[in-house]
């Protein structure tokens, strides 16, 4: 960490690769829903961290809990500019960074996992509240990447009454998801 | 809409929409919101790790950015060395011509009267506009020594009284 500090690329890149792959995985793509957006993400957060690398300052606390804050202010910024697209709001983001300056920083690994865990949570409540045929539709054809056809004879539908339910589960979702 | 509309029959646009949803979920280069929001969903669920490869370009793109950031320095360095060292040579042929030991014209070249000499000045004339933020520094400092190596050259020959 002081040596990348200090300028030296070697450890400023091994620092990226140490810790990189993990922010991906459990904080951008979740987030922006779109692996592009999160490579455009991951490569603006890694700018952010050349910018300021020199003025990072140890707390004890380690180098990811500062990463990963550089990386929910660069999803923020790309969620406002998708609204429509993506299935957090920019407040949900701006919430869970609130969180990161109150909680106790943990382990990297265990971040990344209550990360990806918040997002699954998230995800399922929104479900729980849908009609039972909408949350099926999802489940199946979204989740489970079933195709329409087996998605409809199971819900005991024609192909074309299943598109009409989908479009209406997501309509349904929309709403759930809304703060 | 609400969740209770599940059983209610639909209108032909919203079974346009629906068949549009349904053609762009089997057809990812379609470009259709309620599409990638689904997909969206799919990945937030069960996001898939980044490959080795992209990540690898993604660090060497920031770590090509941090080295041009550190280069300016040595751009820096290099150019106060190069233009010290045109003017200490301007300089010196100036305070100290050839043959100016006393000793008479030693070297053989017929002593002249001293010719108005090429003075040392700013390097912005050799340059039509603003540079650009990044690049083209080693190409600006050849510019600079050729012109005043030029200019060295010049003030000898004017010094030896040769046109």
């Amino acid at each position: 960490m002081e040596r990348a500090r200090a300028g030296d690329r070697d450890a400023l890149g091994s620092l990226l690769r140490e810790h990189g792959p993990t922010l991906y995985r459990s904080v951008l793509l979740p987030r922006l829903g779109s692996e592009a957006l999160a490579k455009d993400a991951l490569s603006e957060t890694y700018a952010k961290v050349v910018e300021r690398i020199g003025a990072f300052e140890w707390r004890g606390i380690g180098f990811y809990p500062w990463f990963r804050t550089l990386a929910l202010h660069v999803a923020i910024d790309m969620i406002r500019a998708r609204k429509r697209m993506v299935v957090w709001e920019a407040e949900d983001v701006e919430r869970e960074l609130d969180a990161t300056t109150k909680k106790t920083p943990v382990d990297d690994a265990i971040s990344a996992r209550h990360d990806r865990e918040a997002v699954r949570e998230k995800l399922a409540r929104a479900l729980e509240t849908l009609n039972p045929r909408y949350r099926d539709a999802i489940r199946l054809r979204v989740l489970e990447e079933r195709p329409r056809e087996d998605v409809a004879r199971h819900l005991g539908v024609t192909p074309a009454t299943f598109d009409v339910v989908l479009h209406r589960a997501v309509a349904a979702l929309r709403k759930a998801l809304t703060p | 809409m609400t969740t209770d509309d599940a059983n209610e029959p639909e209108s032909r646009l919203e079974s346009d929409a629906a068949r549009a949803l349904g053609e762009a979920l089997d057809d990812p280069t379609t470009l259709h919101e309620d599409a990638a929001f689904l997909q969206a969903v799919r990945i937030a669920h069960d996001p898939s790790a980044i490959a080795e490869a992209d990540h690898d370009a993604i660090v060497a793109k920031a770590l090509l950015r941090h080295h041009a950031r550190s280069r300016p320095n040595v751009i820096r360095v290099s150019f106060a060395v190069a233009t010290s060292l045109a003017v200490a040579a301007a300089v010196f042929f100036v305070i100290l011509p050839p043959g100016s030991s006393g000793s008479g014209g030693s070297s053989g070249v017929p002593s002249v009267p001293p010719a108005e000499l090429l003075s040392v000045r700013s390097t912005q004339e050799l340059f039509d506009g603003p540079f650009a933020r990044t690049g083209g520094a080693s190409s600006r400092i050849d510019r600079i020594a050729i012109a005043r190596s030029a200019d060295l050259r010049e003030n000898r020959f004017r010094r030896w009284g040769v046109r």
